[in-house]
């Protein structure tokens, strides 16, 4: 008995392993049924698609775009600080008495989170604009503080250009190295160079604190370039701290009532905007038939789809490709290409479709180039296969949203000969049980 | 004392064959393991079982009409004067030589149950399951096909687990001294789980996978007789007819074929008291069956050296494969050898057993190695 134990222990594992596939040779000695693909593109599947504007202002956008592509856009950027006060408490034990401040310098950062490397005498130019700067200006209303002289001119190619400061005092004090002019200008970098912080020094005839102003400042940002001239600067939408920030640098004199001496204490406030746009011209066309994404306030293009009842029923959808046919080519610098996302709705209520939040397919919208877009939905398709519950339809939004001029123009199902399309592929239910 | 100690001894090697017997079978989690059958059986109905115990098929299979624990025939049944139980376990090594290359293959299978008792002292009753269509299998297929105008490489994989088992139950009765007669009633039941993926090589596509029960359903009948000629020497034969098998997805019949006829007839032969000659042939039609089915004709020839049940086994067997391409059935060729050991006093046996079978056909051969394990228990 001891060795048939053993022998059944040995066979045990055996028994429990195996290699159950094997090269099929088929036809002959395979089953009758195969998996077989089919590729259809559907041109009337997508119906009732409408844009809508609005749903994201420039103000709320997490960046503002400063480009000048002659004879295509010219976009300009401004932002309106928070006030600064002009009294301080001096903080020493006791002392409650307000005092007033004596403004030495200001400090502007400037974030540039998108630019084109290629752009050559990279400048970027600061005015002066009026504290009442808000939602209801406009670039024809701004022009004239635009076209006066600047405060100043930021050459950023050269001071790139230069030898970064790499010493441990600079790195100590900045957190890095940093590229620097003689002129108050230094540059700081991130992300491998793609992010730049723009820092700029003001003196009090330059930037001012006005009372008659309550003590707010406006400034415009121009960009100006050989070639290429588009960046985005970092605004308040932005989930960093990024945005545009204005540092008051002042003193104020504190009297020994022992000795009758005054002591200069100073002390710093960093402001952030109270308020940031940007502005351009040419101005977006208006809604029309067609679907548009993108642009200022943001539009989104809501697209119902039809499935047909076969590819609901019987097929496994292996990849579902969203055809959109331009109407033309998105002009302006080719760094301000952009993203267009599509997200499923929730609920279809129309402009004011919840969506579910979850990016399902997205593309690249390169600049100047008319090409078909074709974005990816297979796995929003393939859930609404799933799940008849769903909605089937989806929004294009464009990332980010209303912070750029850009917007793209696609025709519509009231188009017929350029309507969006979806690309199906997809595998035939397998002919179970069939010999 | 020494009585004492001897029924002690008996005790535990009777509790040790009885822990080895309960882990075996309780080690049998369904009829049905996943394993690899016969390529042959892919594009067709799928490999028919081998109704043979570990005795019958050590010795080529040339024993199982005789056999009352080989579910081949009822009248077989009439040999077992007690309540008795068997079953099989099967472990193969398979080599598959298709298109120019080589596959190597294992499964496990527990292809025989067979338990039966005396309802009196003329007639026996039996029940039990047999693999009557084996459906287990698993191919993968690489091709390039053309989406979109871009060439994209696929991989198909179409696995199926499971078979058609054949529940029987059956009496079996003697006549007089020297006919016996038996009769059963067959239900085909059973189901395979199906999986069919296909994967592409570009990752914009997504993988697809079906899966689905298939469930099959079907019946028989069968009849035979059992001739002793002379102490020494025994013929059998047997009919069965069975209906067709109808195919189930979710409640839908998907397909029904017919399933063959099948008759043989055997002989058996003790020309010592250790040693027995036996011989079958068998027919069945299965050229309705489906479109690459063919009639098969297959026999074996097998001895036993020594005690019955606990000999030498030695056996040949051939014939036909029911399903595959061209005009000519697959045949198979084989050998196999076996030995029995009794124990507790003849209350159980085990039994093993090994089988080499070769199959060949138009654009495939197959080569098995199976390891035959049984266990006959006579409470």
């Amino acid at each position: 008995m001891r060795y048939l134990a053993g022998l059944l222990l040995v066979v045990g594992p055996i028994a429990c392993t195996e290699v159950p596939t094997a090269p099929g040779a088929c036809p002959t000695f395979c089953p009758n049924g195969s998996i077989e693909s089919t590729d259809t593109i559907l041109t009337d599947v997508i119906v009732r698609d409408s844009s809508y504007r609005g749903y994201v202002q420039p103000y709320q956008a997490e960046a503002m775009t400063a480009t000048d592509i002659p004879g295509v856009i010219d976009s300009r950027a401004f932002f309106v600080t928070n006030k600064m006060f002009r009294t301080v408490v001096s903080g020493l034990p006791g002392d409650t008495v307000q005092r007033p401040i004596s403004i030495d310098s200001v400090r502007l950062r400037l974030t540039i989170m998108r630019r084109d490397t290629g752009a050559t005498n990279l400048r970027l130019r600061v005015y002066s604009l009026p504290v009442t700067s808000d939602s209801n200006s406009t670039f024809q209303t701004l022009d004239p503080y635009f076209t006066s002289a600047p405060i100043d001119s930021f050459n950023i190619s050269a001071i790139l250009a230069k030898a970064p400061i790499t010493d441990t005092v600079t790195k100590r004090m900045w957190g890095d190295s940093i590229w620097t002019d003689s002129a108050g200008h230094t540059i700081t970098v991130a992300d491998s160079g793609r992010i730049l912080h723009l820092y700029w020094r003001f003196d009090t005839l330059q930037v001012p604190l006005v009372d008659a102003d309550s003590n707010e400042v406006g400034m415009g940002i121009r960009v100006a370039a050989d070639s290429l001239a588009s960046v985005s600067i970092t605004a308040l939408g932005s989930t960093t701290t990024d945005h545009p920030q204005l540092t008051w640098y002042y003193q104020f004199t504190v009297r020994d009532t022992a000795s009758g001496k005054d002591s200069v204490h100073i002390g710093a406030q960093t402001l952030a905007p109270q308020f940031n746009s940007f502005v351009f011209n040419p101005p977006l066309p208006p809604l029309d038939s067609n679907l548009v994404v993108g642009g200022v306030p943001s539009a989104r293009s809501l697209l119902r789809v039809a499935l047909p009842a076969y590819l609901k029923d019987s097929v496994d959808i292996v990849r579902a490709t969203l055809i959109l046919v331009p109407v033309e080519a998105v002009r302006g610098a080719p760094a301000d290409s952009f993203q267009i996302r599509s997200v499923g709705v929730l609920a279809d209520v129309g402009a004011k479709s919840p969506n579910t939040g979850v990016t399902t397919g997205k593309v690249t919208i390169h600049m100047n180039a008319p090409d078909t877009v074709r974005m990816e939905l297979t796995d929003l398709v393939r859930n609404w296969v799933t799940d008849t519950t769903q909605t089937r339809a989806f929004m294009l939004g464009q990332v980010p949203e209303a912070a750029s001029y850009t917007q793209m123009r696609f025709y519509s199902s009231r188009t017929p000969a350029f309507r969006p399309g979806l690309h199906i592929t997809y595998v035939k239910r397998y002919p179970f049980g069939r010999q | 004392m020494t009585r004492a100690g001897g029924r002690g001894m008996a005790g535990g090697r009777v509790g040790a064959i009885a822990a080895l017997a309960i882990a075996f079978l309780t080690a049998i989690p369904a009829v049905r393991l996943r394993a690899q059958d016969s390529q042959f059986g892919i594009n067709g109905l799928g490999t028919p079982g081998k109704w043979e115990s570990v005795r019958a098929r050590s010795a080529g299979g040339a024993f199982a009409p005789f056999d009352p624990f080989s579910s081949l025939t009822d009248a077989s049944l009439v040999d077992v004067r007690r309540l008795t139980g068997s079953i099989t376990g099967a472990m193969s090594r398979r080599t598959v030589q298709a298109n120019g290359s080589e596959a190597p293959l294992r499964g496990t299978r527990f292809p025989v149950f067979v338990v039966a008792g005396p309802l009196n002292r003329r007639i026996v009753l039996g029940a039990g399951f047999s693999t009557y269509l084996d459906r287990t299998f698993g191919i993968g297929l690489h091709d390039t096909i053309d989406i979109r105008g871009t060439p994209v490489p696929i991989t198909d994989q179409v696995t199926s687990d499971g078979a058609v088992t054949d529940l029987r139950v059956s009496l079996a009765g003697r006549l007089n001294r020297w006919i016996a007669i038996g009769g059963g009633f067959h239900l085909l039941t059973g189901s395979t789980r199906v999986v069919a993926t296909r994967t592409f090589g570009d990752t914009s596509y997504r993988t697809t996978t079906f899966r689905a029960q298939v469930a099959y359903r079907g019946e028989g009948a069968s009849v035979s007789t059992l001739l002793d000629l002379t102490p020494a020497l025994r013929v059998t034969g047997w009919y069965r007819a069975d209906s067709k098998l109808d195919a189930d997805v979710l409640g839908k019949m998907v397909a029904s074929n017919d399933l063959p006829n099948s008759y043989g007839a055997g002989a058996q032969w003790r020309l010592a008291s250790e040693l027995t000659l036996a011989g079958t042939a068998a027919w069945r039609d299965w050229t309705a069956s489906a479109p690459n089915g063919h009639n098969t004709f297959n026999w074996s020839l097998g001895t036993e050296i020594g005690a019955p049940g606990s000999g030498l086994r030695l056996g040949a067997r051939g014939g036909q494969m029911p399903f595959g391409a061209g005009a000519a059935a697959p045949t198979e060729f084989g050998l196999s050898a076996g030995l029995g050991k009794q124990f507790s006093a003849g209350r159980g046996r085990i039994d093993f057993g090994i089988e080499h079978l070769e199959r060949s056909g138009t654009g495939l051969n197959e080569s098995v190695w199976t390891f035959l394990l049984g266990l006959t228990v006579r409470p």
